[in-house]
Parts: structure tokens; sequence; C-alpha cells
């Protein structure tokens, strides 16, 4: 069943001198097994967004519905929210506090009441979901790399076993690789049913992983479209000084200087795909034209 | 919830308040304090109430920052009324179970709740209109003389600048962690008393950890910029006593032998 919000704003410290509207009207619905990708300037209101998915904020104005549980107004069935709407928050690494990395990751699961045996399964399915080594799990959380710190803490939302994962810039301070294998996590989990929200600054990462976009400004959605259709807008994304995927400003680029490639292209196999395409266009037919193009770069 | 802390928030403004010099704001508090424990008589009492009250308004405080600030203390105040009402001995005026509320102790209750509503307004008011900085520059300045006798003025003043500045930002930081707590299924609002102390310590741990990080950074970040101590540092802003703090002492002065003398 869907995620729904309706008119929503938020006001932090509503009636003081900070008071701050964060979100301001927002109407958005999230299907079952998407993969929603949420971009958007510096304060234009993504983590406050995605802390109503579980009712961690509570809309000021409008309504946020997940499944059949109102946010907010069903103040009882907060724990049932939880238990279906995994939130990673922005530096989860921040909340580990346990003894050892396998008491971390049990918290969750233990705090939703499940029997020692059944949090032990899931304490090793999530340290296996997000590739952690299962030696490390008797060693204390502050001892591991910022990497593994990362993971470990990932795997602490995990272990709940969310029908919907919600991420707040889970890459954000990982290396190529680190992010890489995070990105492949978030694929495999995605397939196997789960819905996933990820908010990121990386448009590459987005543009690869994600079915549907939506971009936030100044606390409104700006745009949201399928992930295509988002990084064709150039134009309108610049004006947030947001970019359109790395390949897709190659492409752009390789077209001003006269060669007929499409801009729309999200990642870098599609790239070479669309490249290729053209190459072999010009070998049967504009031999000459080819060449020149080539140098001309 | 956490919000409601207002001791040591400072809400910036352009006031005459805001302006004065911190030492002037600082000896004003104090000897408000001292004179509100000295004090007998309704009347007096509405003399100081009536200076907190200009003060604010000068301030341009919202009044809602102040009753803000009460919150905290609420159970305080009518622990203190509840109290004063019941064990002070006077005549009794009415018969509550076993316990007789009497006449002086209706007075006394209602003494005690006053001075303490206006000493902690009146306390929050000097740190919502003084930047922290302000602040301990003139606690330093006032502590001075006593360097002599061994008192670490400087390292006090640093220390009570960088606690003031951490306030707020380990208030933010443990909401964070609150958060992030919750959304693993924590509960820190039902339980027995034990269960509740227990749900602590997923947010003291990670808070605790967070707040030594921050030290260490800071004093790298501070040794890194060659800080060694108050000795020989030259002050970017210094203190200035100009006309509007003689007004203000003048002011005080006179309003304060007003509250005592009536
Ligand atoms: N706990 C808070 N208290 C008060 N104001 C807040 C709080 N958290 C965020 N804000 C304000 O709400 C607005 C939106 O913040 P938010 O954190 O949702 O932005 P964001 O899109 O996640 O930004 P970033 O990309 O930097 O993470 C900002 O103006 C911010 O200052
Ligand atoms: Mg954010």
């Amino acid at each position: 069943m869907p995620i729904v919000f309706e008119d929503v704003d938020y006001v932090y410290d509503p009636e003081t001198p900070w008071q701050t509207t964060a979100l301001r009207d927002v109407s958005l619905r999230i299907e079952d097994g998407e993969f929603v990708g949420i971009v958007g300037p510096t304060g234009s209101g993504k983590s406050t967004l995605v802390q109503h998915l579980n009712g961690i904020l509570k809309p000021t104005c409008g309504r946020v519905r997940v499944d059949d549980i109102e946010v907010g107004a069903d103040r009882g069935r907060m724990k049932e929210l939880r238990q279906k709407v995994g939130l990673v928050f922005q530096y989860p690494e921040h909340q580990l506090f346990e003894e050892t990395v396998r008491d971390d990751i049990a918290f969750g699961p233990k705090n939703i009441g499940l029997s020692e045996d059944e949090v032990q399964r899931r304490v090793r399915w999530a340290c296996r979901a997000v590739d952690l080594d299962e030696q490390i799990l008797d060693r204390s959380p502050f001892e591991l790399s910022g990497g593994q710190m990362r993971r470990a803490a990932i795997a602490g939302v995990l272990a709940m076993k969310c029908r919907v994962l919600v991420m707040d810039e889970p890459t954000a301070g990982l290396d190529p690789r680190g992010r890489a294998n995070m990105l492949d996590q978030m694929r495999r989990l995605h397939s196997g049913g789960m819905t996933i929200i990820m908010v990121s600054h990386g448009i590459d990462d987005i543009a690869q992983i994600a079915d549907r976009v939506i971009v936030m400004n100044e606390g409104s959605i700006g745009m949201q479209g399928t992930t295509r259709e988002i990084f064709r807008r150039y134009e309108d994304l610049q004006a947030l000084s947001l970019q359109v995927p790395r390949t897709a400003q190659i492409m752009r680029r390789l077209r001003e200087a006269g060669i007929p490639v499409p801009v729309d292209v999200l990642t870098i196999n599609e790239a070479a795909d669309a490249l290729a395409e053209v190459l072999r266009g010009k070998n049967c037919g504009a031999e000459e034209h080819n060449h020149r193009s080539v140098h001309s770069r | 919830m956490l919000k409601s802390i207002t001791i040591g928030q400072y809400i910036p403004g352009e006031s005459i308040i805001h302006r004065l010099d911190p030492r002037t704001k600082i000896l004003g508090t104090l000897g408000y304090v001292v004179i509100l424990f000295v004090l007998r008589g309704p009347a007096g009492y509405a003399v100081m109430a009536g200076i907190t009250a200009a003060v604010a308004l000068l301030g341009r405080i919202p009044v809602r920052m102040l009753l803000r600030g009460l919150r905290p203390v609420l159970i305080i105040i009518l622990f203190t009324i509840v109290l004063n009402m019941v064990m002070t001995p006077g005549e009794t005026v009415y018969q509550l179970g076993p316990l007789d509320v009497t006449d002086e102790g209706i007075v006394q209750a209602a003494t005690m709740s006053i001075r303490v509503i206006l000493l902690i307004m009146t306390t929050s008011m000097l740190t919502l209109t003084t930047a922290p900085i302000d602040l301990t520059d003139g606690i330093e300045y006032l502590l001075g003389p006593f360097r002599r006798l061994g008192v670490p003025a400087h390292e006090l003043a640093m220390m009570m600048t960088i606690a003031l500045r951490f306030i707020p930002t380990l208030v933010d930081e443990l909401e964070r962690i609150m958060k992030a707590q919750m959304a693993r299924g924590a509960d820190f609002d039902t339980g027995s008393f034990l269960d509740r102390a227990k749900s602590m310590i997923p947010l003291l741990g990670p808070l605790f950890i967070s707040a030594f990080r921050r030290a260490d950074d800071l004093a790298l970040a501070m040794e890194a910029r060659c800080y060694r101590g108050g000795e020989g540092r030259t002050r970017y802003k210094v203190l200035k006593v100009s006309t509007p703090d003689f007004w203000a002492g003048a002011f005080l002065v006179c309003t304060f032998g007003a509250a005592l003398w009536v």
C-alpha cells in the first residue's frame, strides 16, 4: 500500500524567534516497490520530509498516510509504523552505543519484542545484507572504520526487516568503492521487493539507481517524475543549482560539438551504447564526417 | 520539549538592553537577586516585578520566551507553594485533611513563588540579551580582582563560554540521537520509572561520545590557532562603559532602594 502526503506543511519551533517553515504544501505518492530518489539543495527540506515517513516528525498541517496508518493521528500505532518504515538518518554511525556490534544491531529487533533466536538470525542477515564481516560482530562499534560503522548502523535499521527503507544520504563520506557497494546493496534489497527512498546529493548515484526522482526546493516539491524525465531538464535543474548526471553532461557537450547523441542518458553503460550506436551509424554512412568530428574533439 | 531550555539561549537584537555593557547587566542581575532575597513585604515585590517588566519591554523580549523558561521549574514552584502553605505555623484558614493551610502560609507561599519566578525570568533575561562571548568577557573582567587570591578568572570564563556555547548544540544532538533510536523502536515515554531510566542509555552513550569528540576537536582547533590561556591575550572587542550604562546603573540603584524602602 502506498505512502501518501497531502498538502503537508512542517514548521520547526513554531511561535518562537527561530520559527522555520521547512515544508510547504508537499503532496506526493509513493507506490509499493518503487525506488524513489530525493534531491535538492542544502536546506530544501529533504531530511524533514523523510522524517515524516516513520512518524518521527508529525505534519504541522496536512496529512501523511503510510498504508492505513495516519502519521500524527494514530498515536497508538507508531511502533507498528516504525516496523514498516526503517529510517537511516544522515550520519547513522552517531547512533551506535552498545558494547558490541552484535548488540547494537540487535537493539531494534529487541525493541519490537522478537525472540532471541529470531534476533540473532536477523543480526546475521542484516550483517550479510550490508556486506559486513561477521567477525567484527563481537568487536566494539567504536573500533571500526568509518565505513564499517556506517554499515553497522544501517544493519541496525535493516534488522527490523521493514518493508520500506528510507535512507538519508547513505553514501555521504564513503570512498568510491564503499559507495558502489552501498548502491549494490540497495539494488539487491530493492529487487527483493523493498520500497526504497533515498536522499542524496550524489546525482550520479540517483541517476543509476532510482526509478523516480523528487526534486525539493525551498520546502516545496520543485519537480517530480521518472528519473529520465527529470534529468532531461537541464536548465530547470541548473536554476536550482543542481546538475544533470556526469554522463548526461558529457553527452550534452558532444551534442554541442555536433555529434548527434541523445542527451538523456543516465548511466555509463547507456552512454557507451549510445556512442557505439552513433559510431556504427557513421561507419556505414559518412566515413568522412566521422573522421572530422572525432578530430574536432 | 528540549527546546524549552532558555537558560543560555541568546536572541540577537539591537535594543538598549542588548547594547548595555555586559558588566552592567551582570552586576545589575546580581544586585537584583540579592535584593530579591532580603526583601520583605508585597510592595517591594511589586517594584521588583516592575523592573523585570521594564527590562523585558526595553529589551523587546517576547513574553513567550520568558514564560517558556519557567516551564522546567514549574514543578519546583508548585512544590514550594504547597510546602509553604501547609508547613508555615499560623492561623488556620483551611483544613486539608491532617494538614492546616495557614494564613501566614499563604503569604509565604506567594512570596516564595514570586521570588522564584522573578529570579528565573531575570536571570534568563541576562542570557537572552547578552551574547555568550560578551557575558563571559564581563565575568572575566569582574573576576579579575580575585585573581590574586588564586581564582583562575580567564580559565573560568573560557570554560563558561564553551559550556554556554555547547548547550544548544548538545540539545540538538540529543534530539537527533533520540530520533535515530526512536526509528529503531526505542520508546522513551512509556513504561515504569526503571524502564525509562534504562531507555536513557541509548541516548546518553552516543551523546557523551559525541561530546568528547567535540571537545577533542575544539581543543585541537584552539591549539591550531595558538590559544594558550589568557596571558597576554588581546581582545577583539574591548568592553566600554558608556552613557546608557550610567543611566541603567542609576535606574537600578534608585529602584532597588525603592524596593527596600516600601
Ligand atoms: N531540528 C531543527 N530545528 C530547527 N530547524 C531545523 C531543524 N532541522 C532542520 N531545520 C531547518 O529546516 C530547513 C530544512 O532542513 P532539512 O534538514 O530538511 O534540509 P535538507 O534538505 O535535508 O538539507 P541537507 O541537504 O543539508 O541535509 C532548514 O532551513 C533547516 O535550517
Ligand atoms: Mg538533510
